[in-house]
């Protein structure tokens, strides 16, 4: 609005885009010669749009001016700006860290991305809308802006239903970029899985360009490729996880349960579980795992811990010079192993009762002698069923027992390569027997099961001796 | 095939039960005296009965006497402590069609049940 060159007479200000005019009256102004009418008629001259609003507040202006002799500068008449239409937008729906935040939550949960299930109303899209034209001071019509109709394009990850709602049909990561909406199976976490990422849940693979920070954890059901360290951290994945980068706990309670490979470049104080193969480049040190399928890793030690294995074993060198107890399980079949402990309690406790029950039985003869009673002859039948139940029990348990073992025969490969040493201190079990060496043997060596379930080495081309030579035995308790 | 188990002991009645069972009857109901037992045969029609002898409010002889009375032909076998030949006779003559005396074993019992109803079928 420009500024009032000095008058004595009454003075209408337009605004620069028309919709706003002012009423200057100058102090010097007689307010006996001010009236309505004289500022209506400044208005009209003007050619300001007069309505019952603008003659209120030019009246209200008078009887203001009326009490005051200085100059006095009042809005009397607007117009309507336009309301410019709304652009096309999807509002999204999905619960990200932001809604969450309502109840209280630990900073490992919140989640830098959005998860989203099949099923799941993701967004709803809002159409572009009009607008609503304005009006200026003169009556002139000021139109308003359409919005404009234009939307990313939706993969087809994502269906939208007549109403504009959008809907998952898949598990994943929601992906917004200015050109696609989908919903993606893979989620690449380009840094580290840290605070700023939150734990990773995930229904797809997952690539972590850095590394995982302790007490983080990602479960995926895909694979997990990790470029960077992974630190005191749990990983659970249904596929393979790769850690390029390493592994190390460093005694702070490292997890990973692996439905599929473990390739690492060397894991150090890790526990968990392989479904399948291990393959580490350089050492694995102080690990519990257990391992279902080969361990693979020709140019690498393990030292310390315990690693039971199913299958072959290929390792540079077993323990190390220190004479570290590292404990190498074999012949055994790690998924099998909790349903031959379950079927062995079941056995052993059917035993036990059985011996009872005749114990109890023979107590009773000799009791009663030969005139029995009513009562002792019940009891005596009542023994022989309980005693007949468990013995059908029992041959059951026994049966699946002796099939169980049939199927663990059927898995188990007993056999180590080692091509560098076996060192003094490494403790070889196998089926309830420990051998634990005590002589350090250069390789390459292999050791393998003798005919009558016992140990065997053989060091390059040579010849098959028992193990005992380079270790003492000794019953394992269960 | 509905089988009725007469007797005192719910131990028993339990073995019973079992061996049945494991023989495939599983439609078993089960009376605690004659008196018990008087009052379910006539809804529940058994195919079979098993009745112990010694019994309280009615002892399973004279219930074996009440059930033929009222002409039912279902068989039934005693399954008793009484051995004596003299009394074994006396069940048979009141209508028992087989016997089986305490103690018993499972696979014992089971022979007299797949006998009786064989000879019923017969």
């Amino acid at each position: 609005m420009s500024d009032p060159q000095p008058t004595h007479n009454v003075r209408v200000l337009i605004d620069r885009d028309q919709t706003a005019a002012e009423l200057l009256v100058p102090g010097e102004l007689p307010r006996e010669l001010l009236t309505a009418e004289l500022c209506v008629e400044e208005l009209r001259r003007c050619g300001v749009s007069l309505n019952p609003s603008v003659e209120q507040a030019v009246a209200d202006l008078v009887r203001e001016a009326a009490a005051c002799d200085t100059d006095l500068r009042r809005v009397v008449a607007r117009g309507v700006p336009p309301r410019h239409g709304q652009d096309a937008h999807i509002q999204w729906l999905v619960a990200g860290s932001e809604a969450k935040d309502s109840q209280p939550q630990s900073h490992y949960d919140r989640s830098a991305f959005q998860m989203v299930k099949v099923g799941q109303v993701v967004g709803q899209i809002v159409q572009a809308t009009d607008g609503e034209d304005g009006v200026d001071l003169f009556g002139k019509i000021l139109a308003a802006r359409p919005g404009k109709s234009l939307l990313p394009r939706i993969d087809e990850s994502i269906s939208k239903d007549a109403h504009g709602q959008l809907v998952a049909q898949a598990d994943g990561v929601l992906s917004v970029t200015q050109d696609t909406v989908a919903i993606r199976q893979f989620l690449e976490v380009r840094d580290n899985v840290d605070f700023s990422t939150g734990n990773i849940e995930f229904a797809g693979d997952v690539k972590v360009g850095k590394g995982v920070r302790d007490c983080f954890k990602i479960q995926a059901q895909g694979s997990v490729e990790v470029q960077g360290l992974i630190e005191a951290a749990t990983i659970e994945c249904q596929g393979d996880l790769s850690a390029l980068g390493g592994f190390a706990s460093h005694g702070n309670g490292g997890q990973a349960q692996v439905g599929g490979s473990l390739r690492a470049k060397y894991l150090d104080n890790v526990r968990g579980q392989v479904r399948h193969d291990l393959v580490v480049d350089k050492e694995v040190i102080n690990c519990e795992l257990t391992v279902n399928g080969q361990i693979r890793s020709p140019h690498a030690a393990i030292i310390g811990g315990r690693v039971t294995a199913c299958g072959q074993v290929e390792v540079a060198a077993l323990g190390s010079p220190g004479a570290v107890t590292t404990h190498l399980v074999l012949g055994t079949v790690p998924r099998l192993e909790p349903m031959r402990r379950r079927l062995q309690d079941i056995h052993d406790k059917l035993v036990q009762t059985t011996e009872k029950l005749r114990e109890q039985q023979q107590q009773l003869i000799s009791t009663v002698g030969r005139r029995p009673t009513a009562s002792d002859k019940e009891r005596q039948t009542e023994l022989t069923y309980e005693l007949a139940t468990d013995q059908a029990a029992l041959a059951r348990a026994q049966l699946a027992m002796h099939e169980l073992k049939a199927r663990i025969d059927n898995f188990r490969e007993v056999g180590v390569k080692v091509h560098r040493a076996l060192h003094a201190g490494v403790v070889l079990d196998i089926e309830g027997i420990s051998y634990k060496v005590t002589t350090q043997t250069k390789g390459p060596l292999s050791v393998i099961e003798g005919s009558r379930g016992e140990l065997l080495y053989r060091v390059a081309d040579g010849q098959a001796r028992p193990l005992i030579q380079i270790a003492h035995t000794q019953a394992r308790a269960a | 095939m509905k089988i009725l188990l007469v007797d005192d002991s719910k131990t028993m009645r339990n073995i019973q039960k079992g061996i049945l069972g494991q023989l495939g009857y599983s439609d078993v109901q089960e009376a605690c005296d004659g008196l018990d037992a008087m009052s379910k045969v006539g809804a529940f029609q058994p195919d079979l009965l098993l009745v112990d002898w010694n019994m309280p409010n009615m002892d399973g002889l004279t219930f074996v006497k009440q059930f033929r009375a009222k002409g039912f032909k279902s068989p039934i076998i005693m399954v008793t402590t009484e051995a004596e030949k003299a009394r074994v006779v006396e069940a048979i003559k009141a209508g028992v069609n087989n016997y089986v005396v305490k103690p018993f074993t499972p696979d014992g019992l089971s022979e007299r049940i797949k006998e009786t109803l064989a000879r019923a079928a017969a």
